[in-house]
């Protein structure tokens, strides 16, 4: 394998109103919205690391909407996944994890056997003590075994970050292996190098559920949310309603033109991630061109029902103006 | 006999004489139908000199008056060309400022619409870049990129 440029496809997945596009954002530097707003079709975000001057790593982050009412679950979400977050929700896990275990594990196992999951639970800021034993009850319960089960705010920050590099060095750890090629020897330590972590700061992110109780649960998650001196919001968290017409959101207290411009901002962006498959395909190695061209048209087709979902949904906004 | 001959030299004296009246007459005759030709010959060369002086006067009348005629048209002609732009631009500011007007607002909608379609020819003829020649894939790739590039400067802007 011709190694310059090593991409890794990485998917969220969950219920809507989580806070998959926050962790994103909070990853790619963005702000934390104030509020909330639907995610239409799939965003992308991207990541890029240099490793040495010949190699390049570039994640690929693909944001998946989760209102199923005008986000339909399309089995090309799924495929020729390399990593995927499912994500729930820490504040409201019978609900959240209920959805991951009917909606998209079978799809996930069906269209990328082999891909890295991970099992995400977001809002740790909104975490308390009391809540922890059900918390844990219910992970157990709905049995979403074998898959890494890792806590983040994507709030207060915690532990984002180290999630997504986490899934970097997974990745690179795996393909050291499968492919014996002398260039890509080392390069998950590399890695870790270029971020200054050790491999033992990652696995540390890791909750066991065989190992941890309530009281050490709440320890782990409450230090460093205090070290990092963020506020956690003291008023009532407004529950979130979930929106099935986009042309009431402003009954949902979401502002239609807000919603709007996070899908035209979707659409450029993900057109810049047509200009990368593409340039991709022109780098890409004659012995291999064939696979990739395959697996390219994948991700074009996925995104054209992506841009005319976006389309629809821009013209229904527009419509009752 | 003398007397048939005397009247014979009679007569013949008579014709004779008969004869030259006759012959006067006819140069009498023919001088007045001469005189007469002449003078209609004079009439109508008269007249034949006078409607040729007044056809050179008409006609350097109609001349100058062509002239004008032309200078007119050449002016009408300007003016014409001039109108028909300014008629034309007028017309093309009304249509494009109804579209403006239909598509106020819209803008990035139909951008959107038109890449889509962009998009799906560009899919529709993806598997066939297998079966080009590496040059002819990257002409054809670069095509995609430009237009790529093309549509997200438009939505940018």
């Amino acid at each position: 394998m011709l190694v310059s440029e090593i991409n890794i496809k990485l998917t969220l997945l969950g219920q809507w109103g989580i806070g998959k596009t926050s962790i994103v954002n909070t990853f790619i530097g963005k702000d934390f919205p104030v509020m909330y707003i639907p995610t239409i079709g799939s965003n992308i975000a991207r990541k890029e690391y240099e490793l040495t001057s010949n190699y390049n790593i570039r994640l690929n982050i693909w944001d998946i909407g989760g209102q199923r009412s005008f986000n339909p679950l399309n089995p090309v979400f799924f495929s020729n996944l390399d990593s995927a977050f499912l994500v729930f929700d820490l504040n409201n896990p019978k609900e959240t994890l209920q959805e991951l275990l009917q909606t998209y594990i079978t799809n996930l196992s069906q269209h990328s056997p082999e891909c890295s999951t991970y099992l995400i639970g977001n809002k740790s800021d909104l975490l308390k003590l009391e809540d922890s034993e059900i918390l844990l009850n219910n992970i157990r319960q709905y049995q979403i075994e074998g898959f890494p089960i890792i806590f983040v705010s994507a709030k207060t920050q915690d532990n984002i970050s180290e999630a997504f590099s986490l899934v970097i060095f997974n990745f690179l750890k795996k393909i050291e292996k499968k492919n014996k090629e002398k260039q890509l020897t080392g390069i998950s330590k590399r890695f870790l190098e270029s971020i200054n972590k050790t491999e033992e700061d990652l696995q540390h992110l890791i909750i066991n559920l065989e190992e941890i109780d309530p009281n050490t649960l709440h320890n782990k998650i409450t230090p460093t949310i205090i070290k990092k001196n963020v506020k956690v919001a003291e008023s009532e968290v407004l529950p979130l309603r979930e929106i099935n017409d986009l042309t009431k959101a402003q009954e949902f207290d979401v502002d239609r033109s807000l919603i709007k411009e996070n899908i035209i901002n979707a659409f450029k962006n993900n057109l810049s991630v047509i200009s990368d498959i593409i340039a991709d395909l022109k780098k890409a190695p004659i012995d291999s061109l064939i696979n990739n061209i395959d697996k390219s048209l994948e991700d074009l087709a996925n995104l054209k029902k992506d841009f005319e979902l976006k389309l629809d949904s821009i013209l229904e906004l527009d419509s009752n103006k | 006999m003398i007397d048939q001959v005397k009247n014979t030299d009679n007569d013949i004296h008579f014709i004779k004489e008969e004869i030259k009246s006759i012959k006067n007459d006819i140069l009498s005759s023919q001088e007045r139908i001469e005189q007469t030709i002449k003078t209609q010959e004079e009439i109508i060369m008269d007249m034949i000199n006078r409607f040729n002086d007044e056809l050179l006067k008409h006609k350097s009348t109609m001349n100058e008056d062509m002239e004008k005629l032309k200078t007119q048209q050449d002016v009408l002609r300007i003016s014409y060309t001039i109108n028909e732009k300014k008629l034309m631009d007028k017309i093309n500011s009304s249509i494009r400022e109804v579209i403006n007007r239909r598509i106020e607002g819209k803008e990035i909608e139909i951008l959107m619409k038109i890449w889509i379609n962009e998009f799906k020819e560009i899919i529709n003829n993806f598997e066939k870049l297998k079966k080009l020649k590496p040059k002819e894939f990257s002409v054809r790739l670069n095509e995609i990129s430009d237009t790529i590039e093309v549509f997200k400067q438009k939505i940018l802007e």
